[in-house]
């Protein structure tokens, strides 16, 4: 009974829940519990075991008062404020007690223990307060790099979207009249292959820079149109040929504004146009796992990978000996098909269009290329 | 003095705003422009929350956002109205934390209707806090938590993911929710151990997990430690997987003066924080069960 003697007494106010009021009172402490009884009519408010504290908190209310919680068992939150002489007193020797409840021994080892720190537990102390810190400063840096990553995937997002932004705005500065807009300037270049090009595109294929043609089933718009018929990655372009391999549609590589891979084995394909429905296609092939690596190469920002592609990508990083194969593959393609363009748009007395206009593979698009494949290269290729 | 004419002001601006609505919606002015008289009314509450703002009404600026969201959402800017609501979140939070609920919770839907989660994971984490800090109703709090950690999940930020789903098993732990607790922290301190900027925490993740078990029930604990220790070697050496064996062991001979002994030592070198005290008081608790310390307790 010793125990239960009245440690200490601070005169404060507590605040009632029900009535959304404060009522003045004193706060008491035993070694065991804690009371409180109100100055008018001293009735006992609060009175729990110390043991059912979870949490002591220096809080403030309104902003202002600053005044103390302690969290009881059942998630009952206590609120005592205008304490005397100060809320930090009153908050350290609360904490001590109860912290006491779980060190304190009732026996004699108690001094003989507690009294003396060796130097050696103060390096310790020190030693893991410090760990402690590191392993914080860690978690945080981990944190910040995430949300670095997480910003460039952002800004590259932001960029792709300028660039649509700034084809559509230039398209619709130049008058519809006036006959030097961009906008007629690729009206030529998109009738014009579809008269030459079934011819031109089966005869040669290094010419046209023809990277890879795979059969595919092809919905247009709608999916009420379905048809079967052959898609064709250009170096300069997609063409979409139907079985008779007359061309349906051909997208300039910059015309393409967005890809979506659906599944392995599906991809869309759109042209926005402002005022006018966008020019869209779906395909399906057997093939398509082939050709996706070479789209990411040509049309990397503009890729996007729905849902479903975490399972493609998974599948694909699951062997990575294949995939460095395939991007290997599709590189030293493309760059293969920029070398015969080179020569042979040179020698044509009258290349398209296009063509004249820029080059297909920019000097640095091949540079990087031709690293790219130097890397590959000198990896082995199995590991 | 200056902010009572602060406080005049803004009303007379969010009156006048009122007008322009109601004018908005009369037929005339509904075919000549009347979405400019509806931008204007916006821009109207906009400023009159802000002048409240600075004459510290803060239920009144709360309001006045929140009528600029409403008008945003009609004139269907979806961007405009969530940054509204956001910041009439922000205003009410210090007057009427169940109204900043409210409005967080329409920024959230917004949000998510976009397809902008990490956003709408971060304002669960403010609702959260609120039901953490103002409200006291821990198991909302848990949910909003839950909620935010399965959004930055989807969106691989693990690191936040975590810190959510920490927070969930303290709270989970507190209200005795063991199981909970230990899954998700056997879950993280899994996820941790292998990234090398990360795998010093992981040894606490673990301890804390093991003494979940611990409350529970002794055999599972030691079964768990030794799981632990063969998931993750680094943890036989550590200060935490010394004191849960001496603890055991003391717990196993009902020794709570051992018991005593091994937390003194544990936390003469690092201070124990609230919630191993918390769990640690428990489990000794479990000890002194039958002796007489329990009826000191009550």
């Amino acid at each position: 009974m010793s125990r239960d003697i009245c440690v200490h007494t601070w005169p404060c106010s507590y605040y009632l829940e029900l009535e959304k009021r404060w009522i003045p009172g004193k706060l008491s402490l035993t070694s065991l519990s804690l009371k409180f009884m109100t100055d008018k009519t001293g009735d006992t408010l609060v009175n729990f075991p110390l043991s059912s504290i979870i949490e002591i908190k220096k809080e403030a209310s309104q902003f202002i008062f600053s005044s103390l919680t302690i969290l009881e068992k059942d998630h009952v939150k206590h609120w005592f404020s205008s304490l005397q002489p100060g809320r930090n007193v009153v908050f350290h020797v609360i904490e001590h007690f109860w912290r006491e409840l779980l060190l304190s021994q009732s026996g004699a080892a108690m001094d003989a223990s507690s009294s003396h720190v060796t130097k050696g537990q103060e390096l310790t102390g020190l030693m893991a307060c410090s760990q402690k810190r590191l392993e914080d400063a860690a978690t945080v840096l981990h944190h910040q790099g995430e949300q670095l990553d997480s910003i460039a995937s952002g800004l590259d997002r932001i960029e792709c979207d300028l660039d649509v932004a700034d084809r559509l705005l230039t398209e619709l500065e130049s008058p519809s009249w006036w006959p030097f807009s961009s906008k007629l300037w690729k009206m030529p270049s998109d009738t014009k292959p579809s008269v030459g090009s079934s011819m031109a595109s089966s005869k040669a294929l290094g010419k046209e820079g023809i990277v890879i043609r795979v059969p595919a089933v092809i919905f247009q718009r709608t999916d009420s149109h379905v048809k079967p018929g052959s898609l064709t990655v250009l170096v300069s372009g997609l063409e979409i040929h139907d079985s008779s391999s007359s061309l349906i549609h051909r997208f300039e590589k910059q015309d393409v504004d967005d890809i979506k891979i659906h599944t392995h084995y599906e991809v869309s394909i759109r042209q926005r146009f402002t005022g006018k429905p966008d020019i869209a296609f779906r395909l399906i092939s057997a093939k398509m796992p082939e050709v996706i690596p070479i789209l990411e190469m040509q049309f990397s920002k503009k890729i996007e990978l729905l849902e479903d592609d975490l399972m493609l990508r998974s599948a694909r990083t699951s062997s990575p000996e294949e995939k460095d194969y395939s991007v290997w593959h599709a590189a030293s393609r493309l760059m293969d098909c920029a070398r015969l363009q080179e020569p042979s748009g040179s020698q044509e007395g009258g290349p398209l269009q296009l063509q004249m206009r820029e080059p297909l593979i920019s000097q640095g698009d091949t540079q990087e290329l031709r690293q790219v494949t130097c890397i590959r290269g000198l990896r082995p290729p199995c590991r | 003095m200056d902010n009572a004419g602060k406080e005049r002001e803004a009303v007379q601006l969010m009156a006048e705003a009122e007008k322009r609505v109601k004018a908005s919606h009369s037929f005339l002015r509904g075919l000549f422009g009347g979405n400019t008289r509806i931008e204007e009314a916006c821009e109207m509450y906009n400023r009159a929350a802000n002048m409240f703002k600075m004459a510290k009404n803060w239920s009144a600026a709360g309001n006045a956002f929140c009528q600029a969201a409403k008008l945003h959402m009609q004139l269907q800017s979806k961007h405009d109205s969530a940054t509204s609501f956001v910041d009439a979140g922000n205003a009410y939070k210090k007057a009427d934390p169940q109204e900043a609920i409210n409005c967080l919770n329409a920024a959230i839907d917004i949000y998510t209707d976009m397809g902008r989660f990490t956003i709408a994971a971060k304002h669960h984490i403010t609702i959260a806090e609120i039901y953490e800090t103002e409200l006291v109703d821990i198991e909302k709090a848990i949910a909003h938590y839950e909620q935010s950690a399965d959004y930055y999940k989807g969106e691989e930020s693990n690191s936040s993911a975590n810190k959510c789903l920490l927070k969930v098993a303290a709270y989970a732990a507190q209200l005795e929710q063991y199981q909970k607790a230990i899954e998700i922290y056997e879950q993280v301190g899994a996820n941790t151990m292998d990234n090398p900027l990360l795998k010093y925490s992981a040894k606490d993740y673990f301890f804390k997990a093991a003494l979940c078990h611990f409350i529970v029930d002794e055999l599972n604990a030691k079964l768990a430690l030794e799981k632990y220790e063969e998931m993750f070697p680094a943890f036989t050496d550590s200060r935490e997987c010394k004191l849960l064996k001496k603890l055991l062991e003391a717990h196993e001979e009902q020794n709570s003066e051992a018991y005593t002994e091994a937390v003194k030592e544990f936390d003469s070198i690092s201070r124990l924080d609230q919630w191993l005290t918390t769990m640690l008081l428990r489990i000794k608790k479990s000890i002194q069960g039958d002796g007489e310390g329990d009826g000191d307790l009550k």
